[in-house]
């Protein structure tokens, strides 16, 4: 995309994912033009969306709705498209935390909101292990997150702009269509590897949003007589946390590109670390102001903490990654010349 | 982009130097080559290099006025990543090479026709003279002197860690012609194999001597031997920098690369060094396509700023995370197994990583400062 146009596009989506209205983000974009952005240059525009919905705490989801498309499209299932992706609460991403038992789906999960949710009568859509490792879904098709007694998370996560609900209910299978075969797992590695990448993405976002506000400050405050940017000790804090985001980066970018699950795996690694490193620097940053309820700061950092966890955060990330380069030997090269 | 007529992309070009590095009989000295000492592994490299210059192969993305066929930096980059992975070592002329020779293309053309292609054969080795006992981070404080002799010039003084200095037959080094601070600095190459000049290895943390402190005393200089003008040293140092970072790290990341997949083929993979090692590979990965994108830019002929100290940073993390954690997956054969010398000091090397090129602390503040805005001391 043209310098230009990403600069335009930038700040139309600025001004939808920050204004109040109760209409969906979906039709919201589609005023924009969404469909013709994504068909034309769908890394760029994927990665202006996310990094801006993390960097203005939007409280637009525009990640359940892209995974259950996304997932729609790999089963050549339309109907998908517009159900509530319920998504795997456990700290390993790989494990599914839903799973169909006999006769019944026990689902536990995680529904990210809280905008004003999909059509009614689209049903909730839930990743499931399926007994000796399947993965698979399960299509709750009558079923609303009021239904299944979804109730917000804590306080803890309020001013992040984001609400997760959590979802703990049991289902008779014959409500649900149940989607069990290796295409069913390859699907939901496809959507991983999507949800991975944007979420890297918006942790970009909340990071360059962090690290230029802590810049800002440090520029403005004095002490000793001079600004307290000035002093070394912070500038190596932000120098270092510059230079991570800048390398998480490099990854989400490529990651875009390539769409394949490793790279995905790699960069939203890369991009929660950096995202955390950032949060700490800029916390010292500020001393105490940054540690009161009214500055924005606590917003980032848990936005942060919240899509750090999303599919994975880095520390678990991490070791998978580790893990799978000793259990092959190799550690791929990522990014021709 | 230079685009060579023989290859349509670098990744082509690697794909047939891969087919050559994996069937040539002439090859098979380098595969897995494991130096015991700095000087046999000179040595045996350079003969590599002669190899890979007289098949053509290292003469891609120079120009054919010094030597080169032609086609741009990417292409140099695709050799490097098919040599490592063949875990072939990359002889330590190449990484000179990538520092000095678009320099003199740029600042004394007359010099690269005349001595470059040897250069790039490997026939003879050049080095780095900068810095000096007492300048180290504050390069511009040096005191090594050139003073006008007939023609040309006599220089005096001492010079220190200058990588590959005992075996290199000239060097490009940094001298004052004029005024205090960096604007009294000249850029010359200078034969190291002449009275005046004495050069002493200096053995470093690895046990090995990889650089040589420089005495000169009168070392004389002929007038052509002068780098762009006179004064103009320090911006032509500014220059070498931007290559400097970009292909040194793209080097770098291929070796890490490379050596978290041999130390794999030791010891026992443990849970407890997994996380540190997806880490070491997730910082690799971001080195590896940070210098992508410099050395794209470069191809490109654009002109780089203080954002190159972005790319050192990133050496320095990924560096270090690898080499712990090659460490730590090692255990106790880190320090009992004979046969893991070549990793002990490849480990030990990269504890230099945070100071060698413009230490990390440095790099850090002309990043707060030249590319984040900080204010400067006052
Ligand atoms: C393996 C290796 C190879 C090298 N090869 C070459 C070569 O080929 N040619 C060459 O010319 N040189 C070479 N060098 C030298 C290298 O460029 C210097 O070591 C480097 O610039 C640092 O200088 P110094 O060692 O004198 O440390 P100093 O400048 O004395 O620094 C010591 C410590 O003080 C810190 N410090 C210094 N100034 C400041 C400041 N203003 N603010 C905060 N902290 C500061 C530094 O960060 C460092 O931690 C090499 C060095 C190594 C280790």
């Amino acid at each position: 995309m043209e310098p230009e146009l990403l600069e335009m596009l930038r700040s139309s989506l600025t001004k939808v994912l920050t204004e109040r209205s109760s209409v969906a983000l979906d039709v919201r974009l589609a005023e924009l033009g969404w469909d013709d952005v994504v068909a034309d240059d769908a890394p760029s525009a994927l990665q202006a969306l996310f990094e801006i919905s993390g960097g203005t705490l939007s409280d637009a989801d525009p990640l359940s709705p892209l995974l259950a498309r996304s997932l729609a499209e790999s089963l050549g299932t339309p109907e998908l498209a517009a159900a509530s992706l319920v998504l795997p609460s456990s700290l390993h991403p790989d494990e599914l935390t839903s799973y169909v038992d006999g006769t019944s789906v026990v689902v536990s999960g995680v529904l990210l909101g809280p905008g004003p949710g999909p059509a009614a009568g689209s049903g909730l859509l839930v990743p499931v292990e399926c007994g000796e490792g399947r993965i698979g879904l399960a299509h709750l098709v009558g079923a609303t997150a009021a239904d299944l007694g979804a109730s917000h998370c804590a306080a803890v996560l309020e001013e992040s702009g984001q609400h997760p609900a959590r979802v703990e209910a049991v289902v008779a299978a014959t409500d649900a269509v149940i989607f069990d075969g290796p295409e069913a797992r390859a699907a939901w590695g496809t959507a991983v590897a999507l949800g991975r990448w944007t979420s890297a993405a918006e942790l970009i976002g909340i990071g360059t949003r962090v690290l230029a506000t802590a810049v800002a400050y440090a520029g403005e405050r004095k002490q000793y007589g001079r600004a307290i940017g000035s002093f070394q000790a912070l500038q190596h804090r932000i120098a270092s946390a510059h230079t991570l985001i800048v390398g998480a980066r490099h990854i989400v970018d490529e990651a875009a590109r390539r769409r394949d699950p490793w790279v995905a795996l790699v960069a939203k690694a890369a991009a929660g670390r950096a995202a955390e490193l950032t949060c700490t620097q800029a916390q010292q940053t500020y001393g105490a102001i940054g540690f009161t309820w009214e500055h924005e700061f606590h917003r980032y950092l848990r936005r942060s903490y919240l899509v750090d966890r999303r599919l994975g955060d880095w520390r678990t990330l991490e070791f998978e990654i580790g893990s799978r380069i000793q259990a092959t030997g190799r550690a791929p090269r990522i990014g021709v010349l | 982009m230079i685009e060579h007529p023989a290859y349509p992309s670098p990744t082509a070009y690697a794909e047939a130097l891969s087919g050559f590095l994996g069937s040539d009989p002439r090859v098979a000295p380098y595969l897995g080559y494991r130096p015991h000492d700095f000087e046999g592994g000179a040595a045996h490299l350079s003969n590599l290099q002669r190899l890979l210059f007289d098949e053509g192969w290292s003469r891609l993305g120079w120009p054919t006025r010094c030597g080169g066929l032609d086609g741009d930096p990417r292409f140099r980059a695709a050799m490097f990543d098919a040599l490592w992975a063949h875990d072939i070592l990359i002889p330590e002329a190449f990484t000179t090479l990538e520092i000095l020779v678009p320099v003199l293309l740029v600042y004394a053309p007359h010099l690269a026709d005349a001595l470059l292609p040897s250069l790039l054969r490997g026939d003879e080795g050049w080095a780095q003279a900068f810095s000096e006992p007492d300048a180290g981070s504050d390069l511009a404080a040096l005191r090594t002197r050139m003073e006008p002799d007939g023609e040309g010039w006599r220089i005096t003084g001492q010079k220190v860690w200058s990588t590959y200095g005992h075996l290199a037959r000239r060097s490009v080094l940094l001298a004052r012609s004029g005024e205090p601070g960096h604007r009294g600095l000249t850029m010359v190459l200078l034969d190291l194999d002449q009275p005046g000049v004495d050069v002493r290895p200096i053995r470093a943390e690895d046990g090995e001597n990889h650089f040589s402190e420089i005495f000169l005393d009168g070392a004389y200089l002929p007038a052509d031997r002068v780098i762009g003008t006179l004064g103009q040293g320090w911006a032509i140092a500014m220059y070498m920098l931007q290559w400097e970072r970009g292909a040194w790290g793209w080097i770098q990341q291929g070796r890490f690369h490379n050596r978290i997949e041999r130390a794999l083929e030791h010891g026992v993979p443990s849970p407890a060094a997994a996380a540190e090692l997806g880490r070491a590979y997730a910082l690799t990965t971001a080195l590896r396509l940070r210098t992508r994108d410099t050395v794209n830019r470069l191809a490109a002929e654009e002109t780089l700023g203080p954002e190159v100290s972005i790319d050192k940073l990133l050496i320095v993390d990924a560096e270090l995370a690898t080499w712990d954690a090659i460490r730590h997956h090692l255990g106790a054969s880190f320090e009992l197994d004979d046969e893991l010398h070549w990793l002990r000091g490849e480990f030990f090397f990269s504890r230099a990583a945070p100071i060698y090129g413009g230490s990390q602390e440095i790099q850090r503040m002309l990043v707060a400062q030249r590319v984040l805005g900080m204010p400067r001391e006052s």
